[in-house]
């Protein structure tokens, strides 16, 4: 994301979930489906209204209505990010966020999470081409907590060479010491950061249980997908080597250019 | 008229042996507990025979006769009833120039899984079995019925059963999203609210049925029956009618299974 904040903007952060489940079921590795143990985050840097809807994932490109709202405010400039989270649920079989209208400042982070497990995945699709997260674009994020362990290969979907590997180590924790060990490794999140068609790191190691946040700061409408999800449809076998990792480096444009750039 | 059979034990012993392999197998569905859990099972078993030893008057002990058996069962079992509560917490992460962005929380339920398990052994038994005259339909049978209710004994089985729901569960547990490092708590949770006492009390009553209502077919014989066929006009076919059937266990020199029948 860029630097159009303030780089201490550690204020508190609600927990935008803070909820529980009602089943199990947990979702795959793909941000074009946002479901149980996802979130999808978005940033808004320019003033204006945006009107978005929440629909079954997969389905962004038949909607015909934008139902809600976020209306950017301008802000002075000097305040830090704030997070405003938004809870979605599914009611009679629409997705529903628990804030239908939502002001917020430019600069602000919006996310969307499902705490109802087994609930399907859904999309959040904007008005505007880089608000949407069936194809990541700018200054927007997609986490994931990984329920088993294993190499999870992650490409995208879209076909860019960008790609990575998860590897989730299987601990098997057999003393309080040992729990109390795992529970903070869990409590701790790792960073991908992607900008320019590259993924930083391309490779993360973490344990079963544990975050990782996808941070695209720029993308041309990119997924983050597990390979084994577009078995016979894209064949993409898991790289050997995650091919973002051996591109050149990126250009010597700093994040808030790219962005404002492209914005 | 009276005719009289006698057999010895070593040919009590392969009269009984034919009987009980002529047996069918038998089969069985139900359900019942296993510990704490409530399982639906399949159950088929055969017999092989044991040692015979005719006790007078009227006993028939078989020694160590196999009781071979074959069960399928599945149970459910509730997992949150095994595990701790858990959620996934908030996770903040600082990105650079940007700032720090948290994650939801979500707290898991843990999920009923529906076990399926398949075991086969045998278990020995000794049980004394008495010895039954009847005319049903027409028909003399004399059969050796079982006596009260012999107890099985499993012994190994158990621990052998164990392991295979152990077994059985490990690979379905792994399949249950973040249970990774629950999942040794998890088996040895369930193992133990099963334990030896779940095992016995769920194959007890489901294999003592097999051996407490046995009936093995030493005797049958037609009310009347065509002796000899007919020669001629004049020669036609002799029937044999059976009036009366008795069998008892003498022990003089040797046991003897005795057969009487009185003949007209």
């Amino acid at each position: 994301m860029s630097c159009n904040c303030n780089c201490n903007c550690n204020g508190p952060c609600t927990d935008p979930g803070g909820t529980h489940g009602n089943t199990w079921l947990t979702s795959a590795l793909d941000s074009r489906s946002i479901g149980f143990g996802d979130a999808f985050g978005q940033r808004f840097m320019r003033p204006g209204t945006y009107r978005y809807g929440i629909v079954p994932a997969g389905t962004g490109a038949m909607i015909d209505a934008w139902p809600f709202t976020i209306d950017v405010e301008k802000a002075d400039g000097s305040s830090a990010m704030e997070q405003h989270n938004v809870v979605v649920t599914r009611v009679e079989g629409r997705f529903e966020p628990d804030v239908a209208a939502l002001t917020i400042r430019e600069g602000d982070l919006v996310v969307w999470a499902c705490p109802q497990a087994g609930s399907g995945g859904f999309e959040v699709r904007g008005d505007k081409a880089f608000f949407g997260s069936g194809r990541l674009t700018n200054e927007c994020g997609y986490s994931h907590a990984f329920a088993t362990p294993g190499d999870h290969h992650w490409v995208d979907a879209f076909g860019s060479d960008l790609g990575g590997v998860v590897h989730v180590e299987d601990i098997r924790p057999t003393t309080p010491e040992e729990f109390a060990r795992w529970r903070k490794r869990v409590a701790t999140g790792t960073l991908v950061l992607i900008a320019d068609g590259k993924a930083e790191p391309a490779e993360v190691r973490i344990v079963t249980g544990q975050t990782v946040f996808f941070a695209i700061v720029t993308g041309d409408g990119i997924s983050i997908t597990d390979h084994r999800l577009l078995a016979g449809r894209t064949p993409q076998p898991p790289p050997s080597k995650p091919a973002s990792a051996t591109k050149r480096p990126a250009a010597k444009r700093t994040p808030a250019k790219r962005a404002a750039a492209r914005r | 008229m009276d005719i009289t059979a006698a057999i010895d034990e070593p040919a009590a012993n392969q009269l009984l042996g034919t009987a009980m392999g002529l047996l069918p197998t038998q089969t069985t569905s139900g359900s019942g507990s296993l510990g704490p859990f409530i399982a639906s099972y399949n159950a088929s078993a055969t017999l092989s025979p044991g040692m015979v030893d005719l006790i007078a008057p009227g006993t028939i002990r078989i020694v160590d006769f196999r009781l071979d058996w074959n069960l399928g069962f599945s149970f459910g079992i509730d997992l949150s009833s095994f595990l701790p509560d858990f959620c996934i917490p908030q996770v903040c992460i600082d990105i650079p120039c940007v700032g720090t962005v948290c994650t939801p929380s979500f707290c898991i339920d843990w999920p009923t899984i529906s076990v399926p398990v398949s075991f086969s052994d045998f278990v020995k038994v000794t049980a004394d079995f008495g010895l039954s005259v009847t005319q049903t339909a027409g028909v003399w049978r004399v059969e050796a019925v079982v006596q009260g209710i012999p107890n099985l004994q499993f012994g190994l089985t158990t621990a052998a059963l164990l392991a295979a729901i152990t077994a059985a569960v490990t690979p379905l547990l792994l399949a249950v999203p973040f249970i990774g490092p629950f999942l040794a708590i998890a088996v040895d949770a369930i193992i133990l609210a099963i334990g030896i006492a779940g095992v016995t009390g769920l194959l007890g009553p489901i294999l003592t049925p097999f051996v407490s209502g046995l009936k093995i077919p030493v005797y049958d014989q037609p009310v009347t029956f065509q002796a000899l066929a007919a020669a001629g006009p004049a020669d036609p076919a002799v029937f044999v009618t059976i009036d009366a059937v008795a069998v008892e266990i003498t022990s003089t020199d040797e046991d003897e299974l005795v057969l009487s029948i009185d003949i007209s």
